[in-house]
């Protein structure tokens, strides 16, 4: 049975932020978590709810943050934006980035 | 070294390699007599007094100062070690460094955390129809 992917509206403001063809490249890929919801990495500690799928597209990479509801088989998406944007703090502070 | 070990209670290699590799760092933060604190605290106003004894500290025995204002804790002085042990990991494990990432990003953190709220409250919305509305209104000129 396949998981239903629901967005909330800061998934939808994070996107508006990017190029159509980025939003059709994220539309494609999201939807493969109907059937494979734990595609992407689960986060650690106090953010184990969360996964990231990583993408890239045009030698960009790319972050969808969302996360799993298996008891009612729901996908929620939470945010989709560049690594580089989700790294900012990251590289700020120097911290090597893989 | 303290000659501890650490049973795997089931990790997977990454995680059991990077929690021994934390454990190799902090039995380098202890005296072989276990004389030696991990970590200690000051308070802000008295830091300036004694900032050559806690650095020698910092440097000679690895040890964190803890600094703390009005009971809450501010900041914390580590050995360089410390962040190049935290710099590994993030190499090493792409889930950890993006967990860092996060917990580093408040403006995305913040947005995660309101998503999760309108989640519960039952107003998040099919994804399709979100993607079909940007496109159309033409994509990023919405």
């Amino acid at each position: 049975m396949k998981y239903t992917l629901l967005a909330g509206k800061t998934f939808d403001k994070s996107l508006h932020k990017l190029p159509l063809d980025v939003i059709k490249h994220i539309d494609d890929l999201v939807f493969q978590l109907e059937d494979n919801p734990k595609e992407g990495e689960q986060l650690k500690g106090e953010f184990r709810h969360l996964w990231s799928l990583h993408t890239k597209l045009n030698n960009v990479q790319y972050r969808i943050i969302y996360s799993v509801n298996v008891v009612k088989r729901e996908v929620i998406l939470h945010y989709a934006g560049s690594r580089e944007n989700f790294y900012k703090e990251v590289k700020r502070l120097r911290l090597k980035v893989a | 070294m303290l000659g501890r070990r650490r049973r795997n209670f089931g990790y997977s290699d990454t995680e059991e390699k990077n929690s021994l590799l934390i454990e190799d760092y902090l039995s380098g933060c202890y005296d072989t007599d276990m004389s030696v604190p991990l970590i200690e605290t000051i308070q802000a106003a008295d830091l300036s007094t004694h900032v050559d004894e806690l650095l020698a500290r910092v440097e000679d025995k690895n040890q964190h100062i803890i600094i703390r204002r009005n009971q809450r804790r501010i900041a914390r002085l580590v050995p360089e070690i410390y962040v190049q042990a935290i710099d590994h990991l993030i190499e090493s494990d792409p889930a950890v460094a993006d967990t860092i990432a996060l917990m580093l990003n408040v403006e995305v953190r913040t947005d995660i955390q309101a998503s999760m709220d309108e989640w519960h409250a039952g107003k998040a919305r099919p994804a399709r129809k979100v993607f079909d509305e940007i496109y159309a209104a033409g994509g990023q000129d919405v």
